[in-house]
């Protein structure tokens, strides 16, 4: 599903410049469960920006289903992104003025789903996560794993064949952390692809691989049994 | 889509009070101080344009140079004007004469209805303008002499009518004035709508001047010049370029200066400019101010474009605790084109729900504005017709339209170009170059605002000028009466005019009385060719006169600086045996006399109907102004005659002012029976020349508030935020022992800077549009330094204060609390 080659990517500031990845190649096909890990700096993020078409790369190649991307204008990039790819982050980022239905909704409002389509699906996903009681709080009223799980519901709601998730056990204790990683894994299980960033040697064991990052470079590859 | 765009925009409307009270508060105020200046500046342009020919019709224009100096601009011609350029011109479509017949009592048996304005014209008047008829027959009326139209509501007076058939009224027979003759209603108008420039109760037929009252000149005459002319031209004609033809026709008609002794020169005023573009001397309409309508509208568009500016500045200032939602929406999926619309909704929600607040502001401010304009406006004024069609209501749109636009699409191109991941991972800090824009806008906006402080000082200072200068006449406490209309001018005139201004005087109360033809406030009459006879012959020079009694220069404590005052012997019935002459001083500096004293016993020669007669100058009175400020002093001469039909003037003592009008009343009434005693204050009638500029004063003062208001309000915003932006590092200095003045300067620093660089770019801009207001004015104030750094402070001080408001706060408030919140 993805193939990113000889990848670079630089930041500039007006004194120095860092190098966030320095000629990276990595492979994840389809229906896997990645989780990246490494230390603060190494360029995780980065990279998971970049697999989700939020940032180009400076040099090198990225295939997203056969097509290379690494080039795309933003609107093209964004065309691609909200039909094939969920986020879900640490600080779960959901939108404060919007109720948890309406928060779900949005990718779908985006991709222009009809109203009706639009509810019948909320719902299900709602349904899925355990949250539909709480359809029509808003985001402060929830507790940190409620978040999260509203979070992954309006990540999956669009059926993307990619999920990216950044840290997302950060910010939730263990026991609601755990609850996520289930659900990721379930997600998984349904054939969905997920890429997670981690710090947590806990959630790693979810993933059915794990890639360590350096200082912008594969350094190892653990495969989980 | 559209529905999940206002939802979002509602709620962070509400989520964000304070923010979102300031928006609307700022826009409502702004929009409907806008809303109340249109409903006037449309009103004001949309004279005259009722009338179906309004573009077609003309006003013509002469102009008079004496040995190469202009020395009258008006309206006021020759009677044969008109027909002359409709004879030499094919271009000229109709023509009607117009001349003013001035207030007039109407007798109907036993009924007297008093001052009824009135215009002799030519049936043509009827079919040139659109004033529509209720009864009678356009194409004949006003054709026979002795015939008149009524306004409706001058018909309902004199006949009592009460329902709206006017019908049996036409072929009644009135009397005006003191005609011996009676009068034939031929035709009943509608009442002349408030935006007519000619303002008329009633029309005389032309041919009554000529026939009944037997003034030939008035008919075809190249001598007397009474008379005003409206022409239409042909359609399609281009009246800039006929107006070159006019040149060929003063040389026809008048041979330079051969006939008439000044060069004639002549061209046409378009209708619909004759109320605010005109500067002309005995105007016969309802003038206004272009430079108020204008000076106004750009007020109003800067009012409500510093409300804009505070929605540009707020929305983009908070754009990082928007960043967030922004980042979301991008990932989740939105387009930038989706952003742009949701934000743009958000501003037209806020400026939607600001107009509506607006409307209703407006409808309860209406008659308070009414008053100060002394208009009835109200919102349909909006869309009135005006100057250029319904370019101004359709600009009003426009404006708007584009406001909103602007506001709405700035910030939110701002916000939806954040890079989500930046955004998301927190590492986003506000661009630089919002923060200049933002500093920017904030310096234009209080750039404004001291512009308009300063005008207000500046206006107020040249109105309160003009009220507190010595006129060289002092007209406090002089009563205005009236003259009766109802009396025989035969030869016992002049002594029972002498008789009833000495009996004036007996009445306790009455310090002095005295008749006049034009009184201070009044435009005199011109004599062309005054000449000191010791001088050569053939240098004329323009001088106003005014015929007044004995007793005037002390009515009006006018100072004699040689000479002596009239006395009776030099009064005569017989206008030939008159031959004393007082002038003022700018009159003796024209002739050329050495000083007041040298020209006591000389003569002067007045050229009047074609020949010249020789007066002796008894007396020489300082300058004293008959008009308002605007205009200099002109060289006067004070003739001797007695005219008790114009106005009377009476000073009386401001002890039991009530008894004494009360006792003239009977006087008035002993002597002109049959008369309506009728009287006003001097004082007011003379200030009421400052009613343009004392409500372009006010203008100023008033929205100049709404502007500073609205710009604070902005100010108020952008302090808070920056405060609540700074709460972390409040707190950390206030931990290391930073006192609150301290805090408040350190968060008040900035904002002052900005307010300082909008004062100095204000002061050259403010004092470039002043000057040139003041030079309207023939005596005027200077503009001191001083008003200027009083602007300033006004400025900084507003400013402080409203930044102090919340810096105050936040400097005060315990410093553990914003550290823990981190």
């Amino acid at each position: 599903m993805i193939k990113i080659t000889n990848l670079e990517k630089f930041y500039r500031t007006e004194e120095v410049e860092t190098i966030a990845l320095n000629k990276l190649s990595i492979e994840v096909k389809t229906g896997e469960f990645v989780a990246i890990m490494g230390p603060s700096g190494c360029g995780k993020s980065t990279l998971l920006n970049i697999l989700g078409m939020l940032d180009d790369p400076d040099e090198g190649s990225y295939v997203f289903n056969g097509i290379e991307v690494a080039h795309f204008t933003e609107r093209k990039r964004a065309d691609l992104r909200k039909h094939n790819i969920g986020f879900v982050f640490q600080s779960f980022n959901l939108i404060d003025e919007l109720t948890v239905f309406e928060n779900v909704e949005l990718p779908l409002i985006y991709t222009g789903v009809p109203s009706a389509e639009r509810v019948k699906r909320v719902e299900e996903v709602l349904d899925k996560m355990q949250i539909m009681h709480r359809r029509n709080h808003y985001p402060q009223q929830l507790s940190g794993g409620q978040q999260q799980r509203v979070a992954i519901a309006r990540a999956v709601v669009n059926k993307p064949k990619l999920i990216l998730a950044d840290e997302p056990t950060g910010n939730l204790d263990s026991s609601n952390g755990n609850d996520v990683m289930e659900l990721l894994t379930d997600l998984n299980e349904q054939g969905t692809t997920i890429i997670m960033v981690t710090h947590s040697e806990h959630d790693a064991r979810y993933s059915h691989r794990i890639i360590r990052l350096l200082d912008g470079q594969s350094v190892v590859e653990n495969i989980m049994v | 889509m559209i529905k999940s765009y206002f939802k979002t925009a509602w709620r962070v409307l509400l989520k964000n009070k304070v923010f979102s009270a300031i928006n609307i508060l700022g826009l409502s105020l702004g929009m409907a101080a806008c809303l109340l200046i249109l409903q006037y500046v449309n009103f004001e342009l949309s004279y005259d344009h009722f009338n179906n020919n309004a573009s077609g019709i003309y006003r013509v224009v002469n102009d008079r140079y004496q040995n190469n100096k202009l020395i009258q601009h008006g309206t006021i011609t020759y009677s044969a004007v008109s027909k002359a350029m409709k004879d030499d011109y094919p271009e000229v479509l109709n023509y009607t004469r117009v001349l003013p017949a001035g207030d007039q009592i109407i007798t109907y048996n036993d009924k007297k209805i008093p001052k009824e304005r009135s215009f002799a014209v030519d049936n043509s008047f009827l079919s040139m303008f659109s004033y529509p008829l209720l009864a009678g027959d356009r194409k004949t009326a006003l054709k026979e002499p002795n015939t008149v139209i009524i306004s409706e509501t001058l018909a309902r007076k004199i006949f009592d009518v009460h329902d709206s058939n006017f019908d049996p009224y036409v072929g009644k027979l009135i009397k005006v004035s003191q005609d011996t003759f009676p009068s034939k209603v031929i035709a009943v108008i509608k009442d002349v709508p408030e935006n007519s420039f000619l303002q008329f109760d009633m029309l005389l037929s032309y041919q009554t001047i000529i026939h009944s009252y037997g003034y030939k000149q008035a008919e075809y005459d190249f001598t007397d010049s009474d008379f005003w002319h409206y022409i239409q031209l042909k359609p399609g004609t281009d009246y800039k370029i006929f107006d070159t033809k006019l040149a060929a026709f003063s040389q026809r008609h008048f041979q330079g200066n051969k006939i008439s002794g000044s060069v004639e020169k002549f061209y046409l005023q378009p209708l619909l400019n004759a109320h605010l573009y005109s500067d002309t001397e005995y105007e016969i309409g309802r003038t206004g101010s272009a430079t108020v309508v204008w000076g106004l509208l750009l007020i109003a568009l800067f009012i409500i474009g510093i409300a804009w500016i505070n929605y540009i500045n707020l929305a983009t200032a908070r754009s990082i605790e928007r960043a967030k939602e922004v980042g979301i929406r991008k990932v989740t999926g939105a387009t930038k084109g989706q952003l742009i619309r949701q934000f743009l909704t958000e501003s037209l929600l806020i400026n939607v729900i600001a107009l509506a607040i607006a409307l209703l502001m407006v409808y309860l401010a209406q008659s308070v504005f009414n008053s100060l304009v002394q208009h009835q406006l109200s919102f349909s004024y909006l869309f009135k017709k005006g100057l250029g069609g319904y370019v101004i209501s359709i600009g009003l749109i426009a404006v708007i339209l584009t406001g909103i636009f602007i506001s709405g699409f700035y910030p939110a191109f701002v916000l939806s170009a954040f890079k989500p991941i930046l955004v998301l991972k927190g590492r986003y800090s506000s661009s630089k170059k919002g923060a200049i824009l933002r500093k920017g806008l904030v310096i234009g906006q209080f750039a404004i605002t001291v512009v308009l402080i300063t005008g207000s000082f500046v206006v107020y200072k040249q109105i309160k000028y003009m009220n507190g200068q010595k006129l060289g006449v002092n007209i406090d406490q002089v009563l205005i009466v009236n003259g009766p209309v109802f009396v025989p001018r035969d030869t016992a005139f002049v002594t029972r005019a002498n008789s009833f201004v000495a009996e004036l005087d007996q009445i306790p109360g009455v310090k002095n009385a005295a008749t006049s033809f034009w009184v201070p406030g009044n435009e005199m009459g011109r004599n062309f060719g005054v000449r000191s006879t010791d001088s050569d012959p053939n240098t004329h020079f323009t001088m106003r006169f005014d015929g007044v009694s004995r007793d005037y220069i002390k009515t009006y404590d006018m100072q004699l600086l040689a000479g002596r005052d009239f006395t009776y012997t030099d009064y005569n019935s017989s206008l030939d045996k008159l031959h004393t002459v007082i002038l003022n001083q700018n009159a003796i500096k024209t002739l050329g006399f050495s000083s007041p004293q040298a020209a006591i016993g000389r003569t002067i020669g007045r050229n009047m109907a074609n020949r010249t007669k020789k007066w002796d100058i008894i007396g020489v009175v300082a300058d004293f102004h008959q008009k308002s400020l605007r205009y200099p002093i002109e060289p006067t001469i004070l003739v001797p005659v007695l005219n008790i039909q114009n106005q009377i003037s009476i000073k009386v003592d401001s002890k039991n002012t009530a008894a004494t009008v009360a006792a003239i009343k009977i006087k008035y009434q002993d002597f002109f029976p049959g008369n309506i005693f009728d009287y006003s204050f001097l004082n007011e009638q003379f200030n009421a020349q400052y009613k343009n500029d004392e409500l372009f004063g006010k203008a100023f003062s008033i929205f100049g508030g709404f502007a500073i208001f609205i710009a604070c309000l902005g100010l108020l915003g952008l302090s808070l935020f920056a405060t609540i932006q700074r709460t972390k590092e409040i707190g950390v200095r206030k931990v290391l022992g930073a006192s609150i003045s301290n805090i408040v300067l350190l968060l008040s620093k900035d904002f002052i800077k900005l307010v300082v660089v909008a004062i100095i770019i204000a002061t050259p801009v403010a004092w470039y549009i002043l000057h040139n207001w003041l030079q309207d004015f023939a005596y005027r104030i200077t503009i001191s330094w001083w008003i200027f750094g009083l602007s300033g402070i006004v400025a900084i001080a507003v400013a402080l204060a409203t930044i102090s408001f919340q810096a105050v706060r936040a400097a005060s408030s315990n410093p553990v609390k914003s550290l823990r919140s981190e």
